[in-house]
């Protein structure tokens, strides 16, 4: 177990460790940032004083070396824009797209979960049938013009919401709804189908001979058995969930992590670039690995 | 709502058999509509009443025939620079699907070609190829996707690019896992002993075996690569404007959702439809090919 333990804690740096040379590439392929940061009429020397000052005149290698070096302690650099270090405009950002987040999780496991099971408990009534149709339209809906639609509907004829901002709770609604559309469709599907298996397996059939309530059967075996597949699909829930971010943030103008990293992008701001998608990869990684273990609690097969 | 009790709790129903020839009306209104936008697609050029691209500015703003205010030369409505908005709808199809297609058809041949290599290969080959899949699809790549499309600046090109190298990863996982049950099977070990080369192997008896899950998975995919791109577009990281990509054109009605709603929905309808029709016929292929796992 523990021999395992370590094999996926190895496995998790190795992928984080890459992250960080893939990203430093793919911000150094092309494009100058003194280009951008420097206004039109800069005299060489100022050139080349702001590269000497920045690092940008050493190799690659050393580039990624110290850079490497910095993340270790926690040091992302200074932004090249705002000259403020990155971790701490990352620091800033990082609640508003947690809220966010959890917010949106929140709303759909309510949704999704009595949903999902009950279709399946169900099979072929009204609210099977509404459970497809959600889980269709949900994976099939862009969440930019689902967002402008809620903005539309709820902040401009009824205006009942903000279309957009952050501050008190009603902030949030549009904004977590929006995120948490999609992610309903998948659980949603997702609950239904392994459901189902649940219900015709031994153990239920033998539940219910023994007498066991049909509340008991559907939240208690049925969700058990359910979710393990769940568990698999958490990691493709994160990443749903933080890129789903980066769009409904831009929509609702919602101070988060995804905004800042469109921003920095716009204004070729790297090391702030680097650092989002870092600490981003970084949730994603670590929400795997997470699931990884757990697997390996849960499902003593994979223990060997 | 059925009583459960009633409505068979032990056991669940058989699955219904369906004729192979005779798709649900769902899947059916989806092809009409795949075919409608193909249609559209092809014809635009021809068929659309003013430029895309070109607007007149005397006619800003215009809303859709039906409405107080609408005109008929604008069944759609204009947008904020008075370009009509059918106009812009027909070629976008065009944008979206050529994307798609390009996307699906790179992604589908080196995915394929990389799974099956994979899978009958094993080993070393194997073992390598999946962690590479492994590493690409274990990063919310959509990230990096909009780094790189910025980075290189938005252009057709770089969205196809970026898309495929989104895409390849899950083909290349769907067919490995097809081709390792293949790979097992009498007629592919007896043809291997008898000194078939393996390209020939791959070609003649791996390939139409997964034919049908590759298939399956392009279908599916499609959907995908069509949000992707809207996504991109939207964000300004895609097709570059003046070109009317579906989710550019919902990005353009951002700022005058107020006044203008008519310019942002279409579009949006336009994604939402042909997206939802694809994974249909996607998943409908798929119960259709493989009856166990008809739900």
């Amino acid at each position: 177990m523990a021999r395992l333990l370590i094999g996926r804690v190895a496995q998790a740096l190795g992928s984080f460790l890459i992250v960080t040379v893939v990203v430093f590439l793919l911000v150094r392929l092309t494009g100058d940032p003194l280009q951008v940061l420097l206004p039109l009429d800069a005299t060489p020397e100022m050139y080349e004083r702001f590269e000497r000052e920045l690092g940008l005149n050493l190799p690659w290698i050393e580039q990624y070396g110290r850079y490497l070096a910095g993340v270790v302690s926690g040091d992302l650099g200074l932004s090249h824009r705002t000259r403020l270090p990155v971790a701490e405009l990352i620091g800033e950002r990082l609640p508003a797209t947690f809220q966010l987040a959890v917010a949106a999780l929140s709303i759909s496991l309510v949704v999704a979960i009595p949903l999902g099971l009950y279709a399946a408990y169900w099979r072929g009534s009204r609210l099977d049938v509404l459970a497809r149709v959600i889980a269709v339209i949900g994976q099939s809906t862009p969440s930019f013009w689902l967002g402008l639609l809620l903005i539309l509907a709820f902040a401009l004829q009824l205006p009942l919401l903000p279309a957009g901002g952050y501050g008190s709770w009603r902030h949030i609604i549009l904004p977590a709804s929006t995120l948490a559309w999609f992610v309903i469709a998948g659980l949603t599907r997702l609950l239904r189908s392994s459901m189902l298996e649940a219900l015709s397996s031994d153990y239920v059939r033998f539940a219910r001979s023994r007498g066991v309530s049909e509340t008991r059967i559907v939240w208690k075996h049925g969700l058990k058995n359910a979710a393990l597949p769940v568990l698999t699909y958490a990691g493709t829930l994160a990443a749903a969930i933080l890129t789903g971010a980066v769009v409904t943030e831009t929509v609702f103008a919602w101070p988060g992590l995804g905004r800042l990293m469109i921003e920095a992008i716009t204004a070729r701001d790297f090391p702030v670039v680097q650092g989002v998608v870092l600490v981003m990869s970084g949730i994603f990684v670590g929400v795997n690995f997470i699931v990884d273990v757990l697997y390996l609690y849960l499902d003593p097969r994979l223990r060997g | 709502m059925n009583d459960p009790r009633r409505a068979e709790p032990t056991t669940r129903k058989p699955p219904r058999v369906r004729d192979r020839t005779a798709p649900p009306v769902t899947v059916l209104l989806a092809i009409a509509f795949v075919a409608l936008v193909i249609g559209a697609a092809l014809l635009a050029p021809t068929i659309a009443p003013h430029s895309p691209t070109a607007g007149q500015l005397r006619d800003s703003m215009l809303p859709p025939s039906w409405i107080d205010g609408g005109s008929m030369q604008y069944i759609l409505g204009t947008d904020l620079f008075g370009r009509d908005q059918l106009s812009r709808l027909l070629v976008g199809a065009r944008v979206s699907l050529s994307v798609a297609t390009i996307v699906v058809v790179a992604g589908g041949i080196v995915g394929a070609t990389l799974g099956m290599i994979a899978g009958y290969k094993g080993g070393f080959i194997d073992a390598f190829l999946m962690r590479l899949v492994d590493i690409a699809m274990a990063f919310p790549v959509i990230l990096i996707a909009i780094v790189l499309a910025v980075v290189t600046g938005p252009s057709y090109s770089n969205t196809i690019t970026i898309i495929a190298l989104l895409i390849w990863p899950r083909v290349a996982r769907q067919i490995r896992g097809d081709t390792l049950v293949i790979a097992r099977t009498d007629y592919v070990v007896y043809a291997a002993a008898s000194g078939v080369s393996t390209p020939r192997i791959i070609l003649r008896h791996v390939l139409p075996n997964v034919a049908p899950t590759l298939l399956v998975v392009l279908t599916l995919e499609i959907g995908l690569v069509i949000l992707l791109e809207a996504s991109l577009s939207f964000l300004g990281a895609g097709i570059p404007p003046p070109n009317p990509s579906w989710g550019l054109m919902v990005s353009d009605g951002r700022g005058q959702v107020a006044t203008g709603w008519w310019i942002s929905l279409f579009p949006g309808v336009a994604i939402l439809l042909t997206v939802m029709s694809f994974n249909l016929i996607g998943d409908w292929l798929r119960d259709t090919f493989d009856p166990k796992r008809r739900r």
